[in-house]
């Protein structure tokens, strides 16, 4: 009888530490995948951003000045009676920036949750077995790829 | 006898087997209890990599939250040249892909290390065309670069930030601890390819708050256009703007002529990234007489209507003999002003005296600093009355043996125009952080009253006949009155004596009269073939004013109308 405790035992122990060794394999297979995926976004992002940049600089008063005005030395602001001013048909909340290089505040206080999401997702890796931290890992994946 | 044997066998390999068993546990014990610290630190050495994490340094905005200095991802190229097949083609490459000198990269490629950094920052055109040639043992760093869209618009004022992302000029320098932000670090596990995989622990970095200036692009723009015409026209040596408003002593506007574009500073003249309106002193002439103006109507010594007489062009005070440009006989306290006679403002001062005179030019602001919150401001020369000379009485009314900067002149003229009151001059108006809370805001500052409202619409409207029939009429414009005061001060030569040659005309003034918007100071350092403030920096005040009322005026119209229209929803 105690032989075949110790026998289950012994087994039990060595299925778990295989499945504890398989756990980790798996997170290391996902951290190569989140780590593809984050490049492949990250580099989106970053071309995003230089092309906004460029929307800057093709927008920026210097640009359009100097290209409108090209020669045209005696450009003038038109007088207030040849201009006509209607009221914007939405009102922007306040902190709303048109540039596109910062979120509202808003998004802002989003991508602050996601942040400190992802920080409790490194430590839940440490604590919490692999399905359920892989779940958590694609639902924040998902909802990255739809504000972005 | 036989299982005697056996037995004592048995319990030979037995013993064998225990000594060996008691040795590894003892081994493992060693291991774990002895060497387990330091073991530990040698595997997280080798699987863990310590990263800190850069923030991102905080933008810099226009009034109306327009980005004049950005963040923009850049790739640095580096070169593992061990892993290189044959250096003198990837060299060749490489100087045909980047133009980078052929010594320059030898000396970097052939180190024989294992990473040795190539170009920082490259624009994002460079790095595709590196990444085209697919050349093994090079590779890429993504870092933050700053970047100024609109170029060398304001380039002075906003001045730039170095490689590391340290501001080194201006206000980049000036805000540099607000807007560097502070660093995060991670600790990630890495594998043996050195590839990053997991962030163990994690303190995300603070990015930089963000500086909202009190400078409008456009109006920035305006003032640009002008001074780059003026330069041009007039072959000057150096040129300066500044637009304030008045009312709370917010800069508007502040260029120089020559200038640099900050997103190449190191290809710039060390001297055209100086702020001239800040850090150039001179002898500003004739705009200097609105202190002798002031303090005589002031005082009460004199009024409007009382005449001088102006020796017809030539008249001693003390062993100097002072010129006017035009002979004037007889002039009213007004005309001695618009038509700017030096010997009539020298009359007026010498009624005065000394003391008077250096009390109201230190009141306006003289021989100090502003205050301003940027580097680099001087506080020019303003002799005390001990130290004058008998012949001083004569020159510092009319704006000589005293020096000012652009920026003293224009706070000077913005305080007649802001009903005598001084205002202290500031080119920031708030500090937000990323998500748009204000962390520190700069309110208008009053600094002093200088004379009294009566006082200064008195000179106003002395002011406004410089322009009407004064020296001053190419600063007319159709629209408003427009109030100011022409200078053309000759320069030193190196003998010390007064040039000939050399001159450098201003105008400082404010528009509409009635109702100051904004108050202009120009200066102009040696034009050439013309040299006088009223023919070359006056009509630059026109063309400014014409321009920038009427967009404040348009400005303030569509900002009644979306108060209307929010109020009617």
């Amino acid at each position: 009888m105690k032989l075949k405790y110790f026998i289950i035992c012994l087994m039990a122990l060595t299925i778990l530490s295989l499945v504890y060794a398989w756990q980790q394999t798996e997170i290391i297979k996902l951290a190569y995948l989140e780590n593809n995926k984050d490049k492949v976004c990250k580099e989106l992002l970053d071309r995003n951003q230089y092309l906004r940049y460029n929307l800057l600089s093709q927008q920026s008063a210097l640009n359009l000045g100097n290209k409108f005005l090209d020669g045209a030395d005696n450009f003038e602001i038109p007088q207030q009676s040849q201009m006509l001013s209607l009221p914007l048909p939405i009102d922007r909340p306040q902190g709303y920036l048109q540039d596109g290089f910062r979120p509202t505040q808003k998004a802002g206080i989003k991508l602050k949750r996601q942040e400190t999401f992802l920080v409790s997702i490194a430590k839940l890796q440490n604590a919490l077995p692999l399905l359920i931290v892989r779940s958590f890992i694609n639902k924040q994946a998902q909802a990255q790829d739809i504000n972005r | 006898m036989h299982i005697g044997i056996s037995h004592r066998r048995f319990r030979a390999v037995i013993f064998i087997f225990l000594f060996f068993f008691v040795l590894c546990i003892l081994r493992l014990l060693y291991i774990q209890l002895f060497k387990s610290s330091y073991l530990s630190h040698i595997a997280s050495q080798q699987h863990n990599l310590y990263i800190e994490l850069e923030p991102l340094r905080g933008a810099i905005y226009d009034r109306n939250l327009k980005p004049l200095a950005v963040n923009l991802p850049s790739d640095s190229l580096y070169a593992s040249s061990r892993q290189f097949k044959n250096k003198e083609k990837v060299i060749l490459q490489l100087v045909d892909a980047l133009g980078l000198d052929y010594s320059y990269l030898k000396g970097r490629i052939y180190r024989n290390k294992a990473f040795v950094w190539l170009v920082r920052k490259l624009s994002w055109e460079q790095a595709e065309k590196i990444r085209q040639l697919k050349i093994e043992g090079l590779g890429f760093i993504r870092e933050s670069k700053r970047s100024y869209p609109n170029k060398n618009l304001a380039a002075q004022t906003i001045g730039f930030a170095g490689l590391d992302n340290v501001g080194l000029e201006g206000l980049e320098l000036y805000y540099n601890e607000y807007l560097k932000g502070t660093s995060g670090w991670t600790v990630m596990l890495r594998d043996a390819k050195q590839n990053k995989l997991l962030s163990q622990n994690l303190l995300l970095p603070k990015d930089g708050s963000e500086l909202i200036l009190t400078i409008d692009e456009f109006i920035q723009f305006v003032a640009e256009r002008e001074l780059e015409r003026v330069y041009k026209i007039f072959k000057a040596k150096g040129a300066s703007v500044i637009i304030l408003n008045p009312k709370t002593g917010e800069i508007l506007a502040m260029a120089n002529r020559p200038t640099y574009d900050p997103n190449h500073p190191q290809v710039s003249n060390v001297d055209f990234r100086r702020n001239r309106a800040l850090c150039d002193m001179f002898e500003p002439g004739s705009v200097f007489k609105i202190v002798a103006a002031s303090a005589a109507l002031e005082e009460g010594r004199f009024n409007e209507s009382d005449r001088f007489f102006c020796e017809n062009g030539s008249y001693r005070v003390a062993n100097h003999i002072l010129h006017d440009h035009h002979a004037h006989g007889w002039l009213t306290f007004a005309q001695v002003f618009s038509e700017s006679s030096n010997i009539g403002t020298t009359k007026i001062a010498q009624g005065l005296g000394p003391d008077i005179i250096y009390r109201y030019a230190a009141s306006f602001g003289f021989g100090r600093q502003s205050g301003l919150d940027m580097p680099g401001e001087i506080s020019g020369v303003l002799k005390e009355p001990k130290d004058w000379s008998k012949t001083t009485i004569g020159a510092v009314p009319i704006g000589h043996e005293v020096g000012v900067t652009a920026l003293q002149l224009a706070c000077a003229i913005s305080s007649i125009a802001n009903d005598g009151i001084l205002m202290r001059p500031s080119i920031v108006k708030a500090i937000q952080d990323t998500q748009g809370e204000i962390i520190k805001e700069y309110k208008p500052e009053e600094v002093r009253r200088v004379i009294s409202s009566k006082t200064a619409k008195r000179i106003k409207d002395i002011l406004v006949l410089a322009t009407e029939e004064g020296t001053g009429k190419l600063a007319r414009v159709s629209d408003f009155k427009v109030a100011g005061k022409t200078g053309t001060a000759q320069k030193i030569e190196p003998d010390g004596s007064y040039s000939h040659s050399r001159y450098i005309a201003s105008f400082i003034g404010f528009a509409p009269a009635e109702q100051p918007l904004v108050a202009v100071v120009v200066t102009v350092d040696e034009p050439r073939p013309y040299y006088f403030g009223g023919v070359v920096a006056a009509p630059v005040f026109k063309r400014i004013v014409q321009d920038v009322v009427k967009y404040l005026k348009l400005q303030r119209n569509n900002d009644a109308i979306s108060e209307i229209a929010k109020k009617t929803r």
